[in-house]
């Protein structure tokens, strides 16, 4: 008998399944959660902060400032450099910021994607059921929107990933249809969202959010009926107006009515801050000289540009002196504004009918916030051309590093002429980069990531020209 | 069988006449005192008269006065002894002149050589003594055939690689599976779970914690004969450490002290003060020009440019070659000789119930780089029991206590890696002011004046001695073990181990030391960390063992067994920022705090059994399974099985053979599957990451998103071997082995890159394949040359070849970031990691040439051709060509020991040939900005070019790519031993003194410090790369051995 002790204690151990059944300890996993109102709650901020990752530097501004003749890069070494070669036009499908962006868009798309798979079987209220889903649907169309602009043909992902290795093999899909997708949800957003929030919840997304993005998307489109449609709303709505001080609009603690959607960064805790760069600013997001001049006279150059302790010229928007203890500054970046509203539909109507006095005032409106500037009088406009000139310029100011100087060149058809006149490189006055440049066609569309082509097994097409 | 024929023998002898006989009775031992039991005793010329020992070594046997008796035992010299009716014979059996009866420890039991039909090295102690080495890893490095050590990293302490018959695994852990004395070891002891996060991380080597002297011989198991027994762990191979018992007799005292002096063994060629002067000024020139060719020229006053393109001020007298100005070598300012010293104390005794080995060792060796070194405090008690006849107990307790001073080495300049910022340190600097104090700042403010835009390192000699960087580890393994003879062929064991470990790190940088971006008194760069971490590891093992002999000639041996094993990790950080002072380093002091918390655990819980059957000793079979449960593994995966089978035949031991020239001849064949678990801990489970915030109003909210992917499905890698070997004993002295073996990996753990419009970057799949296979040779001669002469050299000699075979769907290869990016490529059909790049042709000489050839972008004439590989007119990615591997064509070891009379002398040399280096240190040593690489004065070099991250250096190309083949003489010593006049005089029983040296010559190609360099270490798919690695030291010692 006892020579059966020792086989017992063996078997007793064949009991132990629970033994190697372990649970993450210090994690939480996907299989308990999304089952309340707050877990979806917390699936909707993080799709926030997936847009807000795109706002950080080496994302959006290089495509939407850096590439054009408004900002330069200021470490850029005579050969160049990753992010330099945004500046030269000499980007490979290599570039790790590229990628990043392509990356960082597609993750926040998911996180969409999520809370739209999850939200209808969660119990919960639902008028915030809606609201949540509208938040989600603009927010997934404000990266489709940045991607189709980018790259043209995307993939278009509009479902929650169970197999990641299902998408190996995945081909881009037409621009067009893109599109489509980013209509219907900004519609649907639109129906969904209010207007408004309260104090502790402002910075979500509104209705006129989505009229306004809605608005910039048929402006790309060429669709001005349409621009004029969205724009109205977002005017009637009256939600919103010009903000009396310029500087206020992008001042962190300045609540501002001008602002009709941003992308906040807030320090000092949890590093949900704006990276703090250098004691001398953004090196790779510097004022050009060509910027610089094209102010003349115009105040808002002042209240948009700086100079560095070492003679670079940075943008007040994007900087903050007051640096928190995580090393970073409170920053916020404006995405739509009230002013971009009115200059939207003033081209809308200059290009639905010419000469028109209503664009012109639109125009003014925002031109003589500043009481230095001179309102432009018809007479000084003897053609359509001369008026989107006039138009492309004061947007150009007026917006500069918020992002939309590169896409307003491109949608415009403007990009090749205006590029290529400032390709001379160095420190001259109409210069937009620091090193000589030669624009072609093809950098129209940037180069679709080679590590994304490897990785789709090569289903993926590259952009004509790299 | 032999006791059979005994038993026989006695029952005749007690019908046999027995007239006036007496009874001999006495005890028979081996060559250490131990008793040896089935002993042959019988009496000359009289084969039927005889009995054999008891279990306690003893016999008994009526003979008459002045008969011969013979002791016989396999594997034993016979001995002869007369009986002239004295009592208490004690006779002690010597060992035949083989290696054939050392025991082999095996998984889960011992064996002997003999019957060894696995692929298993020994190593004994005398190859690991004295030696000033930190554990014994270090040691082993050119003895053992099949096994890459490298030295990756001079540190004292510091982390080496192992690999057991090539890299087994592409992300998954490569090393093989420690165990000592029973237990295997916390091998995830090492990483940053519980040695801290990335920013700060130093590798400090978890074997370090085991006293080299303490170990009686370490078998590396390399076939999966041999290590299947281990399941889902035995990929990698295992590394069995038994360590010392003692034996029964007087307490023998010994005393082992050694101390020394290290070096830096070699230089890095950088540019003096009045080559970087010219050579800066020239890059700035071309760089100032290429803003704007029109306008700019080379005589434009530095007033005129901008910061960048301007030189330090510093550097004009140079440039204007005035002479006796300051040239600071930092090399030689930073590096110093460091001290090493080391003491073994051991007792160890016991009478035939009881034996015990107590030891203790302090060891303090210092590192060339300042303010770095490692400090060891250990004890070890051996302890083993017979509580009586049927019952035996043994408790192996080894705590200790590790005081690590570490120096951050393997990091670029921007996260303060000393080694690197010491080579780009300005030599026109000097390293102290005139008041002997630290020349601080010098850099940082010729930039913040706008004076020049150079390279922001501060005085690593302020940055070494003045940051504090420390671990303090405790660690206490164990094992008890409880053995129960159930029958006389039964027996059962259980073995409770343990290995509890606790690491507390501290870092501490001073507010009175700038930081590149922040001026002292520092507040962000203020920064203090104390990280803690503790490890509970707890292992339970049952064996249930049944060993007989049927019908003299069948031998059965079968192990039955079950194990349980869990491991908790937990760690918890506290940070803190802008300190009120530098006299108080605690974190409550700091005006901003933070910290943080993780935990993690796996278990294995795992039914195992091996049977081994022999035929008259020359047809050996043995055959293995095990089945590990892990919480590692998928839901749907949760078990796996991993069945082996051996066969040997001793063609010796046949009638056929003529045992002439060859004494013993082996041949053996095995197959088996072992599995890696070395992943994740929770790879097949998607986890939340928390790091979703987003601000409404003013107030952060929290954000959860899954960042893995979940797959139930995930396992263990599995490894199926096929090994072949021989094993021969020839012409008395010699020995020779060889092995071939064929590894085929499936299920390899991959990251496998998803399109990103998944949402991930990656999906972790077993989804790999890849082959190693490869040939080991070992020969060894050990002769008495004469009655004072010995000697023994051995020789070994193995290749490995690494073939990836497939990796994720459609994938052809991963290309991987090192220092560069898109340095190394895993491709099928190469090998795991190899270097990437372009290939470089030579250089643009003319415009002409300009115009003519492929170039990258837009290049100049100066810069490099690379290679059009596809012959498309441009120089892109996809010209990018294999430049070369990290794994050696081959390696030999070399071992000699001589001794004459009472002088001994060793001496190890290893060689690893054909293999490649990538020298990342281009990346930065390059720029015109810090210091350079002598190199870029050579005609080969490109033009001078400057610019942080420019895209001349971050771009791997053969240029970076350097011959690493290399011959290394690892260690040598001589020692003598005093004779008995002096030892009786001193009443010890044994006393020698020796001098060593530990890497005293390495003869390589290589430009950089160390061949066998890795800063990677970890990661198989960025292996060989050189980013400034704490250097390897040149060491010598002298010692002394005293026994009592």
């Amino acid at each position: 008998m006892k020579y059966l002790f020792p086989f017992l204690l063996i078997l007793t151990l064949a009991s132990c399944k629970s033994y190697i059944d372990l649970k993450p300890l210090s994690e939480n996993s996907v299989d308990n959660f999304y089952k309340t109102e707050s877990d979806i709650n917390q699936g909707v901020v993080a799709t926030y902060d997936g847009i807000q990752t795109l706002m950080r530097p080496g994302y959006l501004d290089h495509f939407g400032e850096v590439r054009s003749d408004n900002s330069y890069n200021f470490a850029t070494t005579p050969v160049g450099g990753a992010y330099a070669d945004f500046d030269n036009f000499n980007l490979t499908s290599a570039n790790t910021y590229l990628n990043n962006f392509w990356h960082s868009s597609y993750t926040a798309i998911q996180r969409a994607n999520i809370v739209l798979n999850r939200i209808d079987a969660i119990n919960m209220d639902e008028n915030l059921k809606r609201i949540r889903k509208g938040e989600v649907k603009f927010l997934r169309a404000l990266a489709y929107f940045y991607l189709v602009q980018i790259w043209g043909d995307v993939p278009l992902v509009v479902d929650e990933t169970k197999d990641p290795m299902s998408f190996i093999g995945q081909q881009r899909t037409p621009a067009q249809q893109i599109y489509n997708q980013i209509i219907t949800d900004l519609g649907e957003a639109a129906e969904m969202l209010p207007q408004t929030y309260s104090a502790t919840e402002e910075g979500r997304v509104t209705k006129s959010a989505a009229d306004a993005l809605l608005a910039r998307v048929y402006l790309v489109r060429k669709d001005f009926p349409k621009v004029l449609e969205y724009t109205n709303k977002v005017i009637s709505a009256a939600k919103h107006t010009l903000d009396k001080d310029y500087s206020n609009i992008f001042r962190y603690s300045g609540k501002s009515d001008e602002v009709i959607f941003k992308i906040s960064f807030k320090s000092g805790t949890n590093s949900e801050g704006f990276p703090y760069l250098n004691v001398n600013h953004d090196y790779n997001n510097t004022a050009s000289r060509d910027l610089m001049e094209s102010y003349k006279n115009d105040p808002r150059l002042a209240a948009n540009v700086k100079e560095s302790g070492i003679k670079t010229y940075y943008s007040t928007k994007i900087h903050n002196e007051n640096v928190g203890a995580d090393n970073t500054i409170d920053i916020k970046i404006v995405v739509l504004r009230y002013a971009d509203i009115l200059l939207m539909k003033a081209e809308a109507l200059n290009e639905t009918g010419f000469p028109n006095s209503e664009a012109l005032n639109l125009l003014n409106q925002v031109r003589t916030r500043f009481t230095a500037n001179q309102p432009i009088v018809q007479s000084q406009l003897s053609s359509k051309k001369d008026w989107q000139n006039v138009l492309m310029h004061e947007r150009r100011i007026e917006f500069a590093f918020e992002n939309l100087r590169w896409f307003d060149l491109v949608r415009t058809d403007l990009a090749k002429e205006v590029m290529t006149e400032k390709r001379f490189g160095g420190d001259r006055t109409n210069s937009a980069s620091a090193l000589p440049y030669t624009f072609a066609d093809r950098d129209l569309l940037f180069p679709v990531p080679q590590v994304q082509i490897d990785a789709s097994g090569g289903s993926l097409a590259q952009n004509p020209g790299y | 069988m032999r006791k059979f024929y005994v038993l026989l023998v006695a029952m005749l002898l007690q019908t046999g006449a027995l007239l006036a006989q007496q009874n001999a009775q006495g005890r028979v031992s081996d060559s250490e005192g131990n008793p040896m039991p089935g002993v042959s005793i019988s009496v000359k010329g009289s084969p039927q008269t005889g009995t054999a020992t008891a279990e306690n070594g003893t016999f008994t046997l009526q003979v008459k006065s002045g008969t011969i008796l013979l002791f016989r035992m396999i594997g034993y010299q016979t001995q002869e002894v007369t009986f002239n009716g004295q009592s208490g014979i004690v006779v002690q059996l010597k060992d035949e002149n083989t290696n054939l009866n050392d025991v082999v420890v095996v998984g889960y039991g011992t064996t002997s050589r003999r019957n060894v039909i696995s692929s298993i090295t020994t190593i004994d102690s005398k190859q690991l003594e004295n030696k000033p080495v930190t554990s014994f890893d270090q040691a082993l490095a050119g003895k053992v055939p099949g096994v890459n050590i490298s030295q990756s990293n001079g540190a004292p302490g510091g982390g080496l690689s192992v690999t057991v018959r090539g890299t087994g695994s592409i992300t998954g852990g490569t090393d093989p599976l420690y165990v000592i004395d029973g237990v295997p070891l916390s091998t995830n002891n090492g990483d940053r779970f519980s040695q801290g996060n990335n920013n700060f991380n130093y590798q400090v080597n978890p074997l370090n914690s085991i006293n080299p002297s303490d170990i009686e011989n370490i078998q590396i198991l390399k076939d999966a004969a041999a290590t299947a027994i281990y399941g889902s762990r035995g990929s990698n191979g295992v590394v069995i450490i038994t360590t010392k018992k003692g034996s029964a007799g007087a307490p023998t005292i010994s005393f082992n002290a050694y101390g020394g002096v290290s070096s830096l063994a070699k230089k890095v060629d950088v540019m003096d003060a009045y080559q970087l002067s010219n050579y800066t000024k020239l890059a700035r020139d071309l760089s100032w020009i290429n803003k704007d060719p029109l306008t700019h020229k080379a005589t434009d006053a530095l007033s005129l440019r901008n910061i960048d393109d301007r030189y330090p001020a510093y550097m004009i007298p140079y440039i204007n070659g005035e002479t006796g100005l300051n040239n600071t070598d930092w090399q030689d300012e930073f590096y110093r000789k460091a001290a090493t010293q080391n003491y073994d104390l051991s007792v160890s005794g016991g009478n035939e119930k009881t034996r015990y080995f107590i030891s203790a060792n302090y060891m303090d060796q210092q590192g060339i780089i300042p303010n770095s070194g490692i400090k060891k405090t250990g004890l070890r008690l051996n302890l083993e029991t017979k509580l009586n006849d049927k019952l035996k107990y043994s408790i192996n307790l080894a705590p200790s206590y590790i005081a690590n001073n570490l120096a951050r080495s393997e990091k670029n300049w921007g996260d303060e890696g000393l080694v690197i910022g010491v080579l780009m340190q300005h030599p026109q600097l000097p390293a102290y002011n005139p008041d002997g104090s630290y020349q601080v700042d010098r850099l940082f403010e010729t930039l913040w004046s706008g004076e020049s835009n150079v390279v922001q390192f501060q005085n690593p000699l302020a940055l070494a001695n003045q940051v504090d960087n420390k671990m303090d580890q405790y660690r206490l393994t164990f094992s008890n073990n409880l053995e129960y003879n159930i029958l006389k062929n039964l027996k059962f064991k259980t073995t409770l181990g343990g290995d509890f470990s606790q690491n507390i790190r501290t870092y501490y940088r001073p507010k009175s030391l700038s930081y590149r971006t922040e001026k002292a008194p520092t507040t962000y760069f203020n920064y203090g960390s104390v990280f803690n971490s503790n490890s509970v590891n707890i292992l339970w093992d049952n064996t249930v063992e049944y060993k007989n002999t049927f019908a003299d000639k069948h031998d059965l041996n079968i192990v039955l067994g079950t194990s349980m094993q869990k491991e908790t990790n937990k760690n918890t950080t506290a940070e803190g920022r802008n300190f009120a002072t530098d006299n108080v380093r605690t974190i409550n002091t700091a005006q901003e705090r933070y910290s943080d918390e993780g935990q993690r655990e796996w278990s294995l819980l795992s039914y195992f059994t091996r049977a081994s059957y022999s035929y008259l000793g020359k047809y050996l079979l043995t055959g293995t399974l095990r089945a590990d449960g892990s919480s590692k593994f998928g839901a749907n995966t949760k078990w796996g099985y991993f069945p082996s089978v051996s066969a040997g035949w001793r063609i010796s031991d046949e009638k056929f053979f003529n045992k002439g020239f060859i004494s013993e001849l082996k041949m053996r064949a095995s197959y088996g599957v072992t599995g890696n678990n070395d992943i994740p801990y929770y790879g097949s489970v998607a986890l939340l990451s928390t790091t979703g915030k987003y601000t409404f109003g003013d107030v952060v909210q929290s954000g959860l998103y899954p960042n893995t992917a979940p797959n139930e499905n995930l396992s263990w890698e599995t490894t199926k071997t096929i090994d072949a070997g021989l094993d021969i004993n020839f012409a008395k002295d010699f020995s020779f082995s060889a092995d071939y073996y064929n590894a085929h990996t499936t299920d390899l753990l991959l990251d496998v890159p998803v399109p990103s419009a998944s949402g991930y970057s990656s999906s972790l799949q077993n989804i790999g394949a890849m082959r190693n296979q490869g040939i080991e040779l070992m020969m060894a001669m050990n002769k008495t040359l004469s009655s004072h002469s010995n000697l023994s050299v051995s020789v070994n000699f193995s290749a490995n070849r690494n073939k990836v075979l497939a990796l994720g769907p459609g994938q052809k290869q991963i290309i991987s970031n090192g220092g560069l990016t898109g340095s190394h490529i895993t491709r099928i059909g190469n090998a795991v990691g190899e270097f990437y790049g372009y290939q470089v042709l030579g250089k643009f000489e003319s415009a002409a040439q300009l115009g003519s050839t492929a170039q990258f972008g837009k290049q100049a004439v100066g810069d490099f051709i690379y290679q059009d590989t596809n012959g498309d007119g441009v120089v892109n990615a996809d010209d990018r060509v294999i430049l070369g591997n990290n794994n050696p064509d081959y390696q030999i070891g070399l071992n000699i020991s001589y001794s004459y009379k009472n002088f001994d002398f060793s001496a190890s040399a290893y060689t690893k040939q054909g293999f490649q280096i990538i020298n990342t240190m281009h990346r930065y040593l390059a720029e015109a900005w810090g210091n350079n690489l002598s190199v870029y004065l050579s005609d080969a070099a490109p033009r001078p070019v400057w610019g942080v991250g420019s895209s001349t250096h971050t771009r791997a190309s053969s240029w970076q790519i350097e011959d690493a083949s290399f011959i290394r003489i690892r260690d040598i010593s001589v020692g003598y031993t005093f004779g008995k006049a002096v030892t009786d005089k001193l009443s010890i029983g044994r006393l020698r003194i020796y001098t060593a040296f530990m890497n005293p010559f390495t003869w390589t190609k290589y430009s950089g410090y160390n061949p066998e360099v890795s800063s990677n270490t970890g990661s198989a798919l960025t292996p060989g790369e050189e980013f400034g690695n704490y250097p390897v030291s040149r060491t010598s010692t002298i010692g002394l051995n005293l026994t009592f």
